[in-house]
């Protein structure tokens, strides 16, 4: 029987979990990651012949390894070197889920794309045009209800495709001109150290321009002084921190991915959270309503606990 | 202008950011606090930290010194 390894990347409240659930079924072992107190969640399915195992990455926004949940994921991809990366997304918050997608898209490594709890978004009159997204994406996008189990089948297969083909997405995040320059100049010096820690060079020269700790210990910060003068160089010209400007340009790639695929067919103004809000965090109803909660809980555990005891 | 000088219901946009701390700054931008975003402020509280801002429907409370580093305009 074939092995493969997959690894599931997501935003936090994704369902990233409810996802591995519905893959791996019974099959999961709890650890922890080496170093860390964070926790490591492996399970295995088989799908046509394949034994494969996919392990649960931590709930992250981005890859900038500013906490230990991102550095655990960021290493893992790069270094593990996983035969797909399973991106899962929340289907009714697309624009915020996608940001860490056009870092995925930036490391070049083989992608699912997943939308979740597309339930909801249909619910909230969310119209997403899923081929068109998996066009622009240049890579399978699968819509999946992880708590119904909808979709699953046809996310083993797309798994199951890519481990086989190793695809990886032509798209790129085109970031503003003078960071592509910077980029350009900076790609070349940064190819062997790329090649070296099997890391796309345009991703670690990109990583350069955004001071990240792991890109310039890969290079041994041979390129410190290049950097430092394209950073003021962007600066000066574009008026921002360049950390700004990059992010700025994952956000234009979004927005114009969004206009393109997401319809809203009519806004839902109030949802449930807004009603509990209203009422809970009031100015006049929040206090007695705490103390009002606070003595049934006490009730509970005094007056019926003690009976029962 | 700051978040914390706009009033309960009024709209801001994110025109930028103070120099410094870039690992709030990158952060807030993760969670789609990001330039050009546009906001709505829902609440404070009585001592008007925190606040609570709602952001194309992500909903972010954040403290006044922290917030402090993002700098917006009213619409």
């Amino acid at each position: 029987m074939k092995q493969t390894t997959i690894a599931l990347a997501g935003n936090p409240n994704c369902g990233k979990t409810t996802v591995f659930n519905a893959l791996t079924g019974s099959r999961q072992r709890v650890g922890n990651w080496p170093g860390v107190t964070v926790e490591r969640l492996e399970g295995n399915y088989s799908h046509a012949d394949t034994d494969v195992l996919a392990v649960d990455l931590p709930g992250i926004y981005s890859f900038s390894a500013h906490s230990p949940d991102e550095e655990v994921s960021r290493n893992y991809i790069l270094q593990s070197k996983p035969d797909v990366v399973v991106n899962i997304i929340d289907a009714t918050n697309l624009e915020r889920n996608l940001y860490l997608t056009t870092q995925l898209l930036d490391m070049k490594v083989p992608l699912v794309v997943v939308l979740n709890m597309m339930d909801l978004a249909e619910q909230r009159h969310l119209e997403i045009e899923v081929e068109h997204l998996a066009k622009h994406l240049d890579c399978p996008v699968i819509p999946v209800v992880g708590s119904k189990g909808t979709g699953i089948d046809a996310l083993k297969d797309a798994i199951a495709k890519v481990a086989l083909s190793h695809h990886i997405s032509s798209t790129s995040v085109v970031y503003d001109s003078q960071v592509e320059a910077a980029i350009a100049l900076l790609m070349p010096m940064v190819a062997n150290a790329a090649a070296e820690n099997h890391a796309d060079p345009r991703w670690l020269a990109i990583k350069l321009l955004e001071e990240d700790q792991l890109a310039m210990e890969i290079t041994a910060n041979a390129h410190a002084d290049v950097v430092a003068t394209e950073l003021a160089r962007i600066s000066r010209h574009v008026g921002d921190a360049t950390d700004i400007v990059i992010a700025d340009g994952r956000y234009g790639f979004i927005h114009g991915l969004a206009r393109d695929v997401i319809h809203r067919r009519l806004e839902l103004r109030r949802t449930v959270t807004d009603i509990i809000d209203r009422v809970i965090l009031n100015r006049a109803l929040g206090i007695p309503l705490f103390f009002l909660i606070m003595y049934a809980v006490f009730f509970l555990t005094i007056g019926v606990g003690g009976a029962i005891h | 202008m700051k978040i914390r000088d706009l009033e309960i219901g009024q709209q801001g946009r994110v025109v930028g950011f103070e120099p410094g701390d870039r690992t709030y700054r990158q952060k807030l931008i993760q969670i789609g606090l990001s330039k050009g975003s546009e906001f709505t402020l829902i609440r404070k509280a009585p001592l008007g930290d925190p606040a609570e801002i709602n952001c194309g429907g992500i909903l972010l409370t954040l403290r006044k010194g922290e917030s402090d580093i993002v700098i917006v305009e009213r619409i």
